[in-house]
């Protein structure tokens, strides 16, 4: 019977029982056990039940303790642990930073998720708001209601006391000599006053702000917009600015936190709803039903819960519906009903990206608090040896082991206590970073970083779980004392299972600094590689600028027109060598692809091919060049004379030896001849065969979007170009905004920036991490000599060389450092697929990254046990043996 | 008596009177109320149970020789004082004269749950 085996997770949980009772509650427990084996045989449910017996016993005997004050003493414990903290202070000082700096960037990310997914809104009593959803066949929008709609429900449903329209509209804000494109909101009359209280200047937009279509031009600004352009003036009030063209008079700012009914999306501006018509060039977004625009928001009546209030405006939806049958239409837009949805919910796919982001920056951060605390817990473990004869002497006074193992964990605790404090301080200076992190101008985007009480209480579970978790290896082991052996000061049994307690903390800190290497390596490679990602050559000299007639409602015909004479007047102006434009600036990941049919080679059916519309002169202008045939000129305008150029691969794909010119292909119902062949672009991933490419002609293109990047290469001074453009624009339109004009190569830059921050921070991190595990090391070695400075001795003077006692412990460190590149290389590999969607140009298990920071891990190890081991040799053998 | 019993204290020192005095340590003990209530017992309470009992006197105990059966382990016999007696029958004797009489009230079924 003695024969059967508890299960071992119950005997490991086992080991944390406290108390006088220890043994015999550990026999009673085992005994138990085997009586049940031997009437019903080992069953999983009988080793599930003695698991749950042994942990939910190790549960009541702390709890035990903890409540017993005369017995315990937790006061006496915390007075003890501030005289041994503030004793061995050098100690205290390093496990703080290291644990203040690991919890702070934890409490740093969780805030800035916190802000975007879980704070509550700042509005009233967001509890009773609810998001109007009606669910379209085939769509993910979250836009799905009409204006009329929106004015039935209002007029019916009587489970709402309030209901909001709002939508967002993109626009040129007009201001001074510096315009911007932006985000702001269009919003119905109650909007505020139902959201907010009131406005941190001037008035809020009411309901008589927005009765008349076309007649209420006021707009309230964002706290931050105000704050940002105006510099927080208060004369703002009464100020004219133009929005999308058209002249608006400022009634006030919105309330400071307050961005929109999402928390991270903050538009600039909000203007009344029945201005939409004017600001967005669609006259019948108001009229239509089908113009189906409109974000719904609404307040439940007292006593509505939101089932019953989906159930109702169902009902009126459907009425709404056969009341207005659209023609054509109603068959095949069968009432789906409405859909309540609790205020700030993100629909499923938008979360879930967010999850994605959020799980891996918890993951960067959470290994550097990993390895701070392995760091630490490590140094407590080698605390825990020399604090032998403390502990010894006591058990000998009559302390119990559970007495002394709470000690030891208490002393743990009040450290991460402290650092705990200390991270929380980082956390309120990282976060003022982070919120001061400009977004590029134009992205509605708010990183609202603060601290509040689920900050604070994240905090306090993180330290007082990860204070548990790590404190308490060393804190059994310190406990763990044989009382002869300690007295006497001589290395006990148990010596070796506990230095292999330390190396594993060691491995993990290797590993896990490899892996946030790794990781900003990968970064920092994919960025290097991004910035020569860009079409042409010198890009210094090139001027590039978005100019968007559509804000302006311009059409096709009338914004090539625009175009044409642009171009005209740029070409003119000394200093300027080349003109043209593209629908999207060819950088970084800034392609489409189109179906086509090659002519000649119908049998291959639709091609998937590359494409990127550009303007005439665009390959002299960016200065790639065109290796056959010509490129797109200024007469290149009849779309039923359409013409187009392909890459050399391409031509070398599907004409090999052969001239593609004069070839036809054929997308959509135009059909187009090749008149030109271009050098290949730049490669997006290192070695790979350029994929076939085909440049369309903007000025035939039959796309509707008239929106384009104009380049301009130039000789001479970038700001006088800049005000040139800027001044040629405005002759032409006056209302026209011009936005991001800077150097192709300053856009590249721009465009990576997240690369290079997320680079910056993973390798800020992944140094942090280094550093801490070549400590962990070090310190490991220095403590393995101390401990073996008698071997040492006895080896030297039995005459062995220097360089052998070297060997021996610089091996020790490299050993630990294999192990750790070993796991940490596996970690990577699975890890580093997540980051696959942000490498480009790299491969997501890049070699030459793995291997050379394997290579600097491996040598920051030989480094860190070079100097211990180093010191080792220089033991005078007789001062060794007389070391014990 | 400073305090009164707890439900499962009073469970407890009604197990010690269950148990043959030579057995009375931690598995005995918790098979009698099991068996009895038909309730899942912790280990780990019954010790607290115990150690608060020995606290105030109502229980003593004393450690037995390690045996091979439970890993080497000893035991640890209890034994209810004259105080646990007293302090459990009065316990008892308030509970009972609380219920005369209301019982029937109370649908108390079969043998616990």
């Amino acid at each position: 019977m003695s024969k059967v085996k508890t299960p071992w997770p119950g005997r490991l949980l086992a080991r944390l029982i406290v108390g006088a009772d220890r043994d015999t509650l550990r026999g009673d427990l085992d005994e138990s056990f085997r009586r049940r084996v031997a009437e019903r045989g080992s069953s999983f449910g009988v080793r599930a039940a003695y698991v749950f017996d042994v942990m939910l016993s190790v549960l009541h005997v702390w709890l035990a303790t903890i409540r017993q004050p005369g017995r315990s003493g937790l006061a006496e414990d915390l007075r003890y642990s501030r005289r041994m903290l503030t004793k061995h202070i050098g100690f205290t000082i390093i496990s703080v930073i290291s644990l203040s700096v690991g919890i702070g960037a934890t409490t740093t990310v969780f805030s800035v998720l916190n802000a975007a997914l879980l704070r509550d809104l700042p509005v009233r009593n967001p509890e009773t708001l609810v998001s109007v959803e009606k669910p379209q066949p085939n769509q993910t929008s979250l836009y799905s209601i009409s204006y009329p709609d929106y004015l039935d429900y209002k007029a019916r449903a009587t489970v709402f006391s309030e209901i909001l329209a709002w939508a967002e509209v993109p626009a040129g804000i007009e201001l001074g000599d510096q315009p911007e494109q932006s985000y702001g909101l269009l919003v119905s009359g109650n909007y505020f006053p139902v959201l907010v209280g009131r406005p941190a200047l001037g008035r809020l937009i009411t309901p008589d702000d927005d009765r008349i279509s076309g007649a209420h031009p006021v707009t309230m600004l964002s706290y931050a917009f105000w704050q940002r352009r105006f510099g927080g003036d208060s004369s703002v009030v009464g100020k004219r600015i133009e929005l999308n063209g058209l002249p608006f008079t400022v009634i006030g700012v919105a309330p400071h936190g307050f961005t929109s009914t999402y928390n991270v999306f903050a538009p600039a501006f909000y203007v009344p709803l029945t201005m939409q018509p004017q600001l967005t060039s669609r006259p019948d977004a108001l009229t239509h039903r089908r113009s189906r625009g409109l974000k719904v928001t609404a307040r439940l009546a007292p006593g509505v819960t939101r089932e019953e209030a989906q159930a109702a405006l169902s009902v009126i939806d459907g009425q709404i519906e056969r009341e207005n049958p659209e023609k054509g239409q109603s068959s095949k837009r069968p009432g789906t009903g409405i859909e309540l949805r609790p205020i700030g919910e993100y629909p499923l796919d938008i979360q879930l990206a967010l999850l994605g982001i959020s799980a891996l920056l918890m993951a960067v951060v959470g290994f550097v608090l990993i390895i701070a605390c392995s760091n630490v817990a490590g140094m407590l473990l080698a605390r825990a040896t020399v604090r032998r004869r403390e502990m010894a002497v006591r058990l000998a006074l009559g302390a119990t082991r559970g007495r002394l193992i709470r000690q030891l964990l208490t002393e743990t605790l009040a450290l991460f206590a402290i650092a705990a404090t200390i991270g929380i301080a980082l956390t309120f200076w990282l976060t003022r970073i982070v919120s001061s992190i400009s977004l590029p101008a134009g992205i509605p985007f708010a990183l609202e970083a603060s601290i509040d009480w689920r900050v604070l209480a994240f905090t306090l579970l993180l330290a007082a779980c990860t204070g548990i978790v790590f404190g308490l290896a060393p804190a059994l082991e310190g406990a763990r004392i044989d009382l002869q052996s300690a007295m006497k000061d001589i290395p006990m049994a148990g010596a070796f299972k506990r230095s292999r307690v330390r190396h594993a903390f060691v491995v993990v800190q290797i590993a896990l600094s490899l892996v946030l290497l790794i990781g900003a390596g990968l970064l920092a490679r994919a960025f290097q590689y991004a910035q020569t990602v860009y079409p042409g050559r010198d890009p210094e000299t090139i001027l590039v600028a978005s100019v968007d007639p559509g804000t302006l409602g311009y059409g096709v015909t009338r914004a090539r027109a625009f175009y044409q004479s642009l171009a005209e007047r740029m070409s003119a102006l000394p200093g300027v060598e080349s003109f043209s434009m593209s629908r999207q600036l060819q950088i970084g990941f800034g392609y489409s692809t189109t179906s086509l049919i090659i002519k000649d080679r119908s049998s291959l059916g639709q091609q998937r091919i590359e494409f990127a519309s550009v303007g005439p002169g665009y390959f002299r202008t960016v200065g790639m060049r065109v290796v056959m045939g010509r490129e797109f000129t200024a007469h290149d305008r009849e779309p039923a004379a359409s013409v187009v150029l392909i890459t050399e691969s391409t031509a070398r794909r599907y004409w090999p030896n052969e001239s593609p010119l004069g070839r036809l292909v054929e997308w959509g119902d135009q059909t187009a001849e090749i008149v030109g062949v271009v050098e290949d672009g730049p490669h997006r991933v290192v070695g790979e065969t350029p994929p076939p490419f085909v440049y369309g002609n903007f000025l035939q293109s039959q796309s509707n979007n008239v929106d384009v990047v104009v380049l301009l290469r130039y000789r001479g001074d970038q700001a006088t170009m800049v005000a040139a453009l800027r001044r040629e624009v405005k002759a032409l339109d006056p209302r026209m905004p011009v936005q991001a004009a800077a150097t192709l190569s300053s856009a590249v830059s721009t465009m990576m920036m997240p690369w290079r921050l997320g680079g910056q921070v993973a390798a800020g991190f992944g140094l942090l991490g280094l550093t801490l595990a070549a400590l962990g090391i070090y310190g490991l070695i220095v403590y393995t000599v101390n401990q073996r400075t008698r071997e040492i001795g006895v080896r030297v003077a039995l005459g062995a060389e220097p360089g052998n006692i070297r060997r021996l412990f610089i091996g020790h460190g490299l050993r630990l450092a294999a192990w750790g590149v070993g796991i940490g290389l596996v970690i990577s590999f699975a890890m580093t697929r997540a980051l696959g969607a942000f490498l480009f140009g790299v491969s997501a298990s890049d070699p030459l990254t793995y291997v050379g920071q394997s290579v600097v891990l491996v040598l920051v190890a030989l480094a860190a046990s070079y100097i211990p081991a180093r010191r080792a040799t220089l033991t005078d053998p007789l001062i060794a043996l007389r070391h014990e | 008596m400073p305090r009164t019993l707890g439900e499962f204290e009073q469970l407890v020192l009604l197990a010690l009177l269950d148990v043959d005095p030579k057995e009375a340590y931690g598995v005995p003990l918790r098979e009698s109320i099991e068996r009895r209530t038909s309730r899942r017992v912790t280990m780990g309470a019954l010790y607290t149970a115990l150690d608060r009992l020995q606290v105030r006197g109502l229980v003593s105990s004393k450690l037995g020789a390690p045996t091979a059966e439970r890993g080497g382990r000893p035991k640890r016999f209890y034994r209810l004082e004259p105080a646990g007696s007293a302090a459990l029958a009065d316990s008892i004797r308030v509970l009972r004269d609380m219920s005369q009489g209301l019982l029937h009230r109370l649908d108390l079924g079969g043998r616990g749950r």
